[in-house]
């Protein structure tokens, strides 16, 4: 059952239709049912109005002939008008058949072999009566009508049965019927029509968006020309809007380019020139310390490398929202423990601060992780590098604050100046004395935070030395609740 | 120690293969996952070093057919994918550590001898960490050839770091280990212990760093 619905999802989904096409053709399948229910009507109007107008000369050319017959020498006595037959010549072509018949009854004069006779029981007084019937293979339509003869000798009902082919009424329905579909048609014709330009401007928004967005490159920063049309005026703003975005990220995306191209081919390029310098020595043993100097600089140049594609990454992955509860207490733990072994060899002390209480929050733990670590090896690098005598101190802290929790890493190093604390977060940017980093490590902090809705804070340490802050949303039960939904 | 590298690219596996060689290491370098298979499969080795990206099968697979084998092989990974998931995922298939490309050679030197050390203190008595030798049935702990003087307590206490280098380690766990439940002690007897043993060891590749609000991690830099 299943597979049958999504069998047919996907069928109806996978095909492409023309709305215009799909239009026309409902408004068209509904006229003709239109059309079709009409027509009965005209036909139906068309006989009723035809039997009418001559059903009348029948009647008015009966009675006429019941004129005619008269009681003379105690016998019937029939001598039919001619006027009667003057009124039957209004349907020229048709043929007239008649019968009489006699009070009892009995036949007196006309054709003898009429479909139908009169009935004994009727009376004078009814009305005439109508009947359909084929007579010498033709339609012919009688009228059947009764007089009453009241002479002493000869008394009782004389009927007249009046046929006449139906030429000339078939011929006026047709003409009413033609005349009523012609009109009817030609108002259907006209309303597709109307129908069809209708639909052609109501969607010629359409076609026009699409020509201006294919003159233009997307890449250009062109904005859709202003529309008078309320309708389509959301749509081109929208286009305008989601076009800007993309084009920002662009320029972003360009400026980081540019910028890692020069901070990489920078870095390659000092340590090429120290290896050529190296290769062309006269001195067949190269020097150590030039060696030491090309490790040197080779080390920034990876270290950069590795910021660059962990920055490219945070903003990759900050765009996918793969987030996952955090404890950010095991969290914290698991960071220093990896930072205590790899600064074991240096004569930086460590502090952890934890929290009063739990703080989970929902994140990207890698994003995290790489964020933390690049601040913790800044704290580390120029945290402690200007102070030889005392002991570096590097203190990670837990709190939470209001409705964030704050990890802050803080320093006893020389910090930076408060005037220079935003410059230090843009890339590339180095504050200070600092001349080994690449410039980065803040700046992915940075991208971190602001993927998890969260902002990094720079400010002075009590340690004396730089205090980051990362002030990240914390989870609360109710959330946490429907995260796990 | 003998070391299996399992490396495609042939400078990087030179420079390594003659790092080891002049550090007084017997390392072997094969290209693929299916030779390291092979040679795995009739010699001993003390651990492998593997690389992810392997033409043919990859680093991970042969990883995790080492585990489903239960072949306790300690292993290091070599990374150089962007994602850094892959870290995650090595660990979580059974690695015993990573490291990512570019590496000082040094580095990954100090890291392989850190398996090493961690797996042979489970089946051996001697503990060799850097310079300091300690011997877990005769409790005698050397720097160099010098055989140092401890407190049964200092001696219990350099035992419970050595066999959880890089680990951290609470005041609870270090008191749990050196008294029994009747034991009354006072939280800086701990203190006082840590800071005769770092005293006495001075000198020695062990550091044992106090992280204040955490604990203590003890680290060979060697």
């Amino acid at each position: 059952m299943f597979t049958i619905k999504e069998h047919l999802k996907k069928l109806t989904s996978s095909r492409m239709y023309s709305l215009r096409q799909k239009m026309l053709t409902r408004t068209a399948l509904l006229m003709c049912t239109v059309l079709a229910i009409l027509s009965v009507g005209v036909w139906h109007y068309a006989n009723t109005s035809a039997d009418y107008s001559y059903d009348r000369l029948l009647s008015s050319a009966s009675v006429t002939m019941l004129d005619g017959i008269n009681v003379a020498k105690n016998k019937v006595h029939i001598d039919l008008p001619y006027s009667a037959f003057e009124i039957l010549q209004l349907a020229p072509e048709d043929k007239v058949y008649y019968a009489i018949y006699g009070p009892n009854g009995d036949f007196l004069s006309g054709y003898s072999d009429l479909p139908l006779s009169p009935s004994v029981t009727e009376q004078a007084s009814t009305q005439p009566r109508y009947e359909l019937h084929f007579y010498k293979q033709q339609k012919v339509r009688f009228i059947v009508r009764h007089k009453r003869l009241s002479e002493r000798s000869v008394a009782g009902n004389v009927s007249i049965i009046l046929g006449q082919t139906t030429i000339a009424r078939d011929e006026q329905m047709r003409d009413t019927l033609y005349a009523a579909l012609t009109t009817l048609m030609a108002v259907m014709a006209i309303a597709l029509l109307v129908m069809w330009v209708a639909i052609n401007r109501a969607l010629s928004p359409l076609s026009w968006l699409s020509s201006q967005l294919v003159s233009q490159s997307p890449m250009e920063n062109g904005r859709l020309p202003a529309t008078k049309i309320l309708e389509v005026a959301p749509l081109t703003h929208a286009i305008n809007n989601y076009r800007q975005q993309w084009l920002d990220a662009l320029v972003a995306m360009r400026d980081f380019i540019a910028d890692a191209s020069h901070q990489i081919r920078t870095a390659q390029a000092t340590t090429k020139a120290q290896l050529e310098i190296a290769l062309s020595s006269k001195n067949e043993r190269v020097d150590k310390k030039v060696v030491e100097a090309i490790y040197q600089d080779h080390t920034k140049l990876t270290r950069l490398t590795n910021q660059l594609l962990v920055h490219a990454t945070i903003v990759h992955r900050g765009d996918h929202q793969a987030f996952t509860p955090i404890d950010m207490h095991h969290f914290l733990q698991d960071i220093i423990t990896y930072a205590v072994r790899d600064y074991a060899h240096t004569n930086i002390e460590f502090e952890y601060v934890p929290a009063s209480e739990n703080i989970t929050i929902l994140g990207d733990e890698i994003v995290l992780k790489e964020a933390l670590r690049n601040v913790i090896d800044n704290a580390v690098a120029h945290g402690t590098s200007d102070r030889s005598t005392t002991h570096g101190v590097i203190r990670i802290s837990l709190e939470t604050y209001d409705l964030d929790c704050r990890v802050c890493i803080e320093d006893n190093g020389q910090g930076i100046p408060e005037n220079q604390r935003m410059h230090a977060l843009e890339r590339f940017v180095k504050v200070g004395t600092n001349t080994q980093g690449s410039g980065l490590g803040l700046a992915i902090a940075q991208s971190a935070a602001l993927s998890h809705q969260g902002r990094l804070i720079l400010s002075k340490s009590e340690l004396g030395g730089l205090a980051v802050c990362f002030s990240l949303p914390r989870l609360t039960e109710t959330l946490h609740a429907s995260s796990n939904h | 120690m003998r070391v299996l590298l399992t490396e495609d690219n042939e400078g990087l596996a030179n420079s390594i293969v003659h790092y080891f060689t002049e550090n007084g290491h017997a390392i072997d370098w094969v290209s693929s996952a299916e030779k390291a298979d092979s040679i795995l499969a009739h010699d001993e080795f003390d651990m492998l070093i593997l690389d992810v990206n392997l033409p043919g099968k990859s680093g991970f697979e042969l990883l995790s057919s080492l585990r489903i084998r239960k072949n306790p092989l300690p292993v290091l990974i070599l990374t150089a994918r962007a994602d850094i998931d892959d870290r995650v995922s090595a660990l979580d298939l059974g690695a015993d550590d990573y490291l990512v490309k570019p590496f000082d050679l040094r580095e990954l030197a100090a890291r392989c001898r850190a398996l090493v050390r961690r797996e042979r203190g489970k089946s051996d008595n001697e503990i060799q960490c850097g310079n300091l030798s300690f011997n877990s049935a005769t409790k005698t702990v050397k720097i160099g050839d010098e055989i140092i003087e401890l407190r049964p307590r200092e001696v219990q206490m350099l035992e419970l770091f050595l066999t959880h280098l890089d680990r951290m380690l609470t005041k609870d766990d270090i008191a749990n280990r050196l008294y029994n439940f009747g034991e009354a002690y006072t939280p800086n007897a701990v203190e006082q212990i840590l800071t005769r043993l770092r005293k006495q060891i001075q000198g020695s590749t062990l550091i044992i760093k106090t992280v204040r609000g955490m604990g203590y991690l003890a680290h060979v830099h060697d």
